[in-house]
């Protein structure tokens, strides 16, 4: 028996069609920014009918057949729970939402939203960016900018841009993004995103903050927008870190909600 | 040759329809061998397809140039690596 070697090629220096690429890649990424998303317009106006096959498939009985019995009987059971929860806390809301609606009728503040209803087509985890492709484009009347919230009304991002059919939605978790707060007991804050539907934000040390609290959108309808899940609070640093975790999962979204004219 | 034409429709069929990490094994797979462009323009499509790249510093850190430094590392690599064939 015999062992050969494979022929060494010099790999001291890297490939000239390498640099090339890469600065046609990086010419095109120009580009497209310049052009307003033209060419990601383009590609994502090509991929959306697979994205909907896809959803479609996944949605159908066909699509059980891909999910294993012990995850199904996992997720029946959180469920269930999750309900049992949601039933305790949902007897005091009609009287809060009655009373939050007679307050605002009272002070001269009606708020009347039109919502469009939109299928996840690509869930942030396909990427790590932290955006989602929704089935809603230019063909309804949604623009650049609408806010984009998850049943029953936690809002997760804006649409950040549109194509014929579909659009991308940045969500506010995307990493380093920042969006205005309010947390009940402190006021006004900077959420900044750190990804995957988490946040933080920096308060000074004496800020009374709890675990639980509620983190909410500067707007009429005080939207919850997170959760706080941790403190971090260090004795010589002057600020503490709050870690905001979002109430719902981002990963398995299937519908969203496009409040419209926000 | 029909390994790595295999590898990569794979490859960009996993970026629009599966999780990202998928995407990052299969371009490892063709960049252990052989110098794989497609990696890149595979890191392109992401950017483009999901991203929301607008300023210079996004373009910067962002999968094209992961795409890219991935390849100069398993170039490096492949560089340092003997491989045997056995008759």
């Amino acid at each position: 028996m015999n062992f050969h070697q494979h022929s060494r090629r010099d790999n001291r220096y890297i490939p000239r069609a390498f640099w090339m690429l890469l600065i046609l890649s990086l010419g095109i990424l120009f580009l497209n920014t310049v052009t307003n998303q033209s060419i990601s317009k383009f590609l994502r106006s090509i991929a959306s009918p697979i994205w909907r096959v896809e959803a479609r498939v996944v949605a159908s009985p066909l699509g059980a057949y891909f999910l294993s019995k012990e995850s199904l009987l996992k997720e029946n059971k959180e469920l269930k729970n999750r309900l049992n929860e949601a039933k305790l806390d949902l007897l005091l809301f009609p009287v809060l939402e009655s009373e939050n609606k007679e307050l605002k009728l009272l002070l001269g503040r009606v708020s009347g939203d039109t919502r469009l209803l939109a299928t996840v087509l690509v869930p942030p985890h396909r990427n790590k960016y932290d955006t989602l492709v929704i089935d809603i484009g230019e063909d309804q009347p949604v623009s650049k900018g609408d806010l984009v919230v998850a049943h029953p009304n936690v809002p997760i991002g804006i649409i950040s841009s549109l194509n014929g059919k579909t659009a991308l939605v940045s969500l506010f978790s995307d990493p380093d993004r920042e969006t205005n707060s309010l947390i009940s007991g402190v006021g006004p804050t900077t959420l900044v995103g750190l990804g995957g539907g988490n946040f933080k934000i920096e308060l000074p040390r004496s800020a009374v903050v709890n675990v639980g609290d509620v983190v909410r959108l500067p707007d009429l309808e005080s939207r919850v927008v997170g959760v706080v899940g941790e403190i971090e609070a260090n004795p010589t640093d002057a600020f503490k870190k709050i870690i905001v975790n979002s109430p719902i999962n981002i990963f398995s979204l299937r519908f969203v909600e496009i409040v419209v004219g926000n | 040759m029909w390994i790595r034409l295999t590898l990569s429709i794979l490859l960009f069929i996993s970026i629009l329809l599966l999780p990202w990490w998928v995407s990052g094994i299969l371009a490892l797979t063709l960049l252990i061998f052989r110098p794989a462009y497609e990696v890149i323009i595979a890191g392109l499509l992401i950017d483009l397809l999901y991203g929301n790249v607008e300023t210079l510093p996004e373009m910067l850190i962002s999968f094209t140039t992961g795409a890219a430094a991935l390849f100069i590392v398993m170039h490096i690599l492949r560089g340092r690596l003997i491989f045997y064939e056995y008759h």
